[in-house]
């Protein structure tokens, strides 16, 4: 499951380095960035395990920007993959929390409805 | 969704590796002291690689495995490339990571699985709902469609009942008027009064009908049988004051009774119709003049309306 946003799209062909090793990485964070967002914006909140591996995901994000910019790229890109793993699971669960709310609520709406349906009777005029 | 395996969390030895020479020595040296006193074995998986092997297995076999395929195969590459780098050098810190990131993958998986689970009830819901509500539209538009043609039948025959009651009025008041040469007739609301004077139906001081009052009578009975059960019919019968009073009671009754007697047995329902004695307590004229005496000696045939009739 990918979550590729027009924002993200975007700030990459802006954002294009120079060097050209630094582009796929650069690329992934921004991905990672808008999957973190997206997780924020659904309010991953709502789920304990979502929470955390939302959190996890910032966590990794940090500390990867940090080995690049100690030159470490490959421990960057891996700490990145991490970061990236962790922002699709809590965008899942996040997102699985969401549809089971509204599956709640769209079951609960049929039940009120089935329970309104008035007895069908015959007609209502006085004998 | 709870996760069999709880997310490992960032991983702090990996993190202080880089940030500290020292330590990622200490971490090595460490490491190989344990291998030489047979703590562990070289090849060895990762406690990461373990629980990213039992966590693809969950997934494969699992809802996900027919539900998430693209997902679970996402998870088996990075699987694929973690058991690689566990290969190339067992415990290194890249099998971590790429473990770490299966992990990820397969739990991502069957959480996919969920959420497509509960995207499918929503679904089902939502259909369901449409469904119940065109249901109802329709059971609706039928009770509506039955009622409306037991209004119409209801008006047609109430049309139907109104014109038999008019043609009934009709001809009662037809009737009433072959009797105004014998007989008083007033209207008061539902109420019909017939006043036949009794020097017309009985001869003096008795009960049994005269021809004529007989014929008269079956003029009225023949309108009055036609009314059924809609109707009560009350005769009282009435004298002056010239006499007793047990006797003007009795006459009275007798006189009532007989009049009763000859509409039942004209048609009138028996069970409608009742007589009543009133004697000489309700006079219409003063008794001191024979004028007065022949207006009070008289029979009513009162027609009343049933409530509801």
């Amino acid at each position: 499951m990918s979550y590729p946003r027009l924002s993200t799209i975007l700030i990459a062909l802006v954002a294009v380095p120079a060097c050209a090793t630094k582009v796929l990485p650069q690329q992934q964070m921004l991905d990672t960035q808008s999957t973190i967002a997206s997780a924020e914006e659904i309010d991953a909140s709502e789920n304990a395990d979502a929470k955390l591996h939302l959190q996890y995901a910032r966590e990794q994000l940090e500390t990867a920007k940090r080995l690049m910019a100690d030159g470490e790229d490959d421990e960057a890109l891996r700490m990145l993959d991490r970061s990236s793993a962790d922002a699709e699971l809590a965008l899942t669960l996040a997102r699985t929390e969401q549809v089971k709310s509204q599956s709640g609520r769209a079951i609960a709406e049929v039940d009120a409805l089935r329970n309104d349906e008035m007895p069908s009777a015959g007609p209502r005029i006085a004998e | 969704m709870t996760l069999r395996h709880p997310p490992t969390a960032p991983d702090e030895d990996f993190t202080m590796t880089r940030n500290s020479p020292i330590s990622f020595i200490g971490a090595s040296m460490l490491g190989a002291a344990s291998m030489l006193l047979g703590f562990g074995c070289a090849h060895d998986p990762s406690k990461e690689l373990v629980a990213a092997r039992v966590s693809y297995q969950e997934a494969a076999d699992g809802p996900a495995g027919t539900e998430a395929k693209a997902e679970v195969y996402e998870a088996e590459k990075a699987l694929a490339r973690a058991e690689q780098a566990h290969d190339k050098r067992s415990g290194s810190a890249e099998e971590v990571d790429l473990a770490y990131v299966a992990l990820r993958k397969s739990t991502n998986a069957m959480a996919y699985a969920t959420y497509l689970q509960f995207q499918a009830k929503t679904q089902s819901a939502n259909a369901d709902y449409v469904s119940t509500l065109e249901g109802q539209k329709e059971s609706a538009e039928s009770r509506l469609a039955t009622s409306e043609d037991a209004l119409a039948s209801k008006s047609k025959d109430l049309a139907t009942a109104e014109a038999a009651r008019a043609a009934l009025e009709r001809q009662l008041s037809a009737a009433m008027a072959s009797l105004s040469d014998m007989a008083k007739i007033s209207q008061e609301g539902e109420r019909t009064v017939i006043t036949l004077s009794g020097a017309v139906l009985f001869r003096t001081d008795e009960t049994q009908l005269l021809p004529i009052a007989q014929e008269k009578l079956g003029e009225v009975a023949g309108v009055l049988k036609q009314y059924g059960e809609e109707f009560s019919i009350t005769v009282n019968g009435h004298t002056d004051s010239r006499g007793s009073d047990t006797h003007n009671q009795q006459l009275s009754q007798g006189r009532a009774d007989s009049v009763r007697a000859y509409l039942v047995s004209k048609g009138v329902a028996q069970g409608s119709i009742t007589a009543m004695g009133q004697g000489e307590a309700q006079p219409l004229a003063p008794n001191t003049t024979a004028e007065g005496r022949a207006n009070n000696r008289r029979v009513e045939i009162i027609v009343d309306r049933k409530p509801g009739g």
